[in-house]
């Protein structure tokens, strides 16, 4: 076996963990794991199918039967498993090829009697199938594996047991949903027997879900049961310590290699060393040999000596409270006996305890009324005080700013365009471009109701203008280039072309006297 | 290399491995919590049968928030853990590893009707079963995860032999390798013991047998500050 091919992470993990991993490793390999598995099943299952309908016309008896034949299919499950984790996954016709070897030695007829309802059998089914023991070391070996482990293995059986009851249900109870309700059979006759002279549909929608669950789940189990056998085996062998030592071996040879390639003198000194330590150590070694006889012979006067202290061979008695089970008897047949005033009294304590809840539910219907009517009288305020919908589909409010410009129309000069071209002639030509944009940004916003946010940009206000009022878009398209060339290219604008754009704002808004 | 750990990075750089818990585990946890709710109904139900429709009432309250909140309570308040997932030694945390709040573990609790789907946590199962980190729907929609308490872990309990020091410095790998080997040496027949340090001659200075696996002791015990 090498650990080194190993698919699986070796690491101490709890049997839980293991548990998981196993069905971690069923998915990773469910290609290669379910074909060899339902190659095996399903023909067997077909076969079963055939002949029950066929001979009695119904297939109940078909599941028990598969679900007995677990064991001989598990075999299978466990040989893929247990190949796919060294990294050989066989294939199908390989693992059909194996099959009268996996059935014939593996201990197949003690697995479908007595072993059958073995509740750690997944634990136990590695040991069968790929140790090859017989008789009593394999009776042993089974112990000693077992032992530490054999509740989670018990508990994992029960658990997959319960899944696939689970599983079945839930998937019948998907399949009956969709089935008319005139279909079902008439109710009144007992369970079994419906269950047993259902006609031919009805049984496969009830048998194939459950052959389905537990033929999809059975080798998620088994791959379950095998990290469990693995992880017993990695504790007892400490398998992740081996594989460590080994990896720090080959690298030592390896670095031994590279020093052999680099220099010669590598070599010889490699040499050198190794006649010293050839030299050194039997002398190590007979010296530790002798002491070691000499403290296996004083052994037997230590444990003499050890033996004697009182720790060992002294009885202790342990005192603990208990129930005594006989009083308890008496206390109940006295309480029997006792019934009239008792009696009485309990019944008057009854009556009250129902007065009172009687008084109490009376009390919280009424605090549930009063508790409806106040909460829809607060969703009636709430409604008139805030408007149904308000804040949506009314009427569209632009920002005050807008990419940097205050764009209220009360800050604005009336003739825009006019101020600005006085402004130009003033000599400030960023004040006249920039008034000129600030106004254009306005009258879109508050005239074209161009629906701008405040966080909008130079660019997002042209994709807006072009998307809303596409008849401006190309004046704003000019405006904005030359409002970029001067604001952030720092490049001059001709005085003439300024006077062209406050000429065009004119024609795009209206308003002032053309010159 | 196959395994169901969930590495997690730090904003430190520090790497912390969760350990998600599969199907069987947290089944045996919901069985356990719902034993649990169920003893709570079943015993609060006799009491307040004796008061009638209004006890019949209170119970039917009862049971709602048990339903919805017994799981959130729990997890949020009670360290990520459930009784059932306390006794299965699991807890509820974020995907990256932080304690579970509010948020989430509403969300993953009130998606347990998408998970109890067709019937009886069909959908749940399946997905707990074919996802890497074994959640449900709820899970990974919450973006949480059912892992392994890590437990309080003893110092190691090694083998004691004659602390040896060792001839040249050892690399993290090896003392790793070393002290791992002693603290498993006490589960390990003689016979295995020897087999394992022959792996490695070059640090059992070419001792083989009982010998060879004395000196890895001696190494370990000397890495761990034990000395003579």
């Amino acid at each position: 076996m090498e650990l080194e091919r190993l698919s699986v992470a070796l690491r101490p993990r709890n049997h839980w963990e293991a548990i998981d991993l196993g069905v971690r490793l069923g998915i990773h390999h469910a290609r290669p794991l379910y074909a060899a598995w339902f190659a095996v099943t399903l023909p067997v299952l077909a076969v079963l199918v055939l002949i029950f309908s066929l001979w009695k016309g119904e297939i109940s008896w078909v599941s028990p039967i598969m679900w007995w034949l677990k064991p001989a299919f598990d075999r299978v499950a466990v040989h893929v498993v247990s190949h796919s984790v060294f990294g050989e996954t066989p294939s199908v016709r390989a693992t059909l090829r194996a099959l009268p070897g996996l059935l014939w030695h593996t201990r197949l007829f003690a697995g479908l009697t007595w072993g059958r309802f073995s509740m750690s059998r997944s634990l136990k089914l590695p040991v069968d199938v790929l140790e090859g023991l017989r008789g009593r070391p394999a009776r042993q070996r089974k112990s000693l594996l077992s032992r530490r482990v054999s509740s989670a293995a018990r508990w994992q059986t029960l658990v997959w047991l319960h899944l696939e009851v689970i599983l079945w249900l839930s998937l019948f109870g998907l399949l009956a949903m969709l089935v008319p309700s005139s279909m079902w059979p008439e109710q009144g006759s007992g369970l079994w027997q419906r269950l047993t002279e259902a006609p031919l549909w009805l049984s496969l929608l009830l048998y194939l879900p459950l052959l389905a669950c537990s033929l999809l789940l059975e080798p998620l189990y088994v791959a379950g049961g095998f990290m469990l056998y693995i992880k017993r085996r990695t504790d007892l062998e400490a398998w992740d310590v081996e594989l460590q030592l080994r990896r720090l071996a080959r690298a030592r040879t390896a670095e031994q290699a590279k020093a052999l390639a680099s220099s010669f003198v590598g070599v010889l000194l490699c040499l050198l060393l190794g006649f010293s330590l050839a030299g050194s150590p039997p002398a190590h070694a007979s010296d530790n040999a002798t002491l070691r006889e000499q403290a296996v012979e004083r052994s037997a006067q230590e444990i003499q000596q050890v033996m004697q202290d009182p720790a060992f061979g002294k009885e202790e008695q342990d005192r603990e409270l208990r129930w005594r089970k006989a009083p308890k008897q008496d206390k109940k047949t006295e309480a029997s006996k006792l019934p009239d005033s008792l009696q009485s009294l309990l019944n008057s304590v009854f009556e009250g305890m129902k007065w009172i809840g009687e008084a109490f539910a009376t009390l919280g219907r009424v605090g549930g009324w009063v508790l409806i009517l106040v909460a829809v009288a607060l969703i009636l305020y709430l409604v008139s005080r805030f408007g149904w919908g308000s804040g949506r589909g009314s009427r569209y409010v632009p920002p005050a700013e807008l990419a940097g410009f205050d764009i209220r129309p009360q800050s604005l000069p009336d003739d825009i365009a006019g101020a600005a071209l006085h402004l130009l002639r003033t000599g400030d030509t960023r004040a006249a471009l920039s008034l000129l944009f600030r106004g254009t940004l306005s009258r879109l916003a508050h005239q074209e109701q161009v629906p701008f946010t405040r966080g909008d940009t130079e660019g997002d206000c042209l994709e807006r203008t072009r998307k809303h009022a596409p008849a401006r878009s190309a004046f704003l398209a000019r405006l904005l280039g030359c409002w970029q060339r001067l604001a952030y290219a720092h490049q001059s604008i001709g005085a003439h072309e300024i006077e062209a754009l406050c000429q065009e704002w004119w024609r795009e808004f209206g308003g002032g006297t053309h010159e | 290399m196959l395994d169901t750990l969930r590495s997690v990075t730090t904003p430190e750089l520090i790497e912390v491995q969760l350990r998600p818990a599969g199907l069987l585990p947290r089944t045996l946890a919901w069985l356990i919590d719902f034993a649990i709710r169920l003893g709570v109904v079943m015993s609060v139900g006799t009491v307040l049968e004796s008061l009638g429709d209004f006890g019949g009432g209170l119970l039917l309250l009862l049971y709602f928030g048990l339903e919805w909140f017994y799981p959130v309570l729990f997890e949020v308040l009670g360290k990520g853990a459930t009784p059932g997932k306390r006794a299965l030694n699991l807890v509820v945390v974020n995907a990256n590893g932080t304690p579970i709040g509010w948020g989430a573990s509403m969300t993953r609790n009130l998606l347990r009707t998408a998970d109890f789907l067709p019937f009886a946590y069909g959908f749940g199962m399946v997905t707990m079963l074919c996802h890497r980190e074994f959640r449900r729907l709820g899970d990974i929609v919450a973006d949480t995860l059912v892992v392994y308490r890590e437990k309080q872990q003893a110092l190691p309990d090694l083998a004691e032999a004659t602390p040896i020091m060792p001839t040249a410095p050892l690399d993290r790998a090896t003392q790793r390798a070393l002290v791992a080997f002693a603290e498993r040496a006490r589960g390990l027949t003689p016979a295995r013991q020897e087999e394992l340090a022959d792996l490695v001659p070059h640090l059992a200075h070419d001792a083989t047998g009982p010998q060879g696996a004395e000196r890895l002791l001696g190494l370990a015990n000397h890495l761990i500050g034990r000395r003579t």
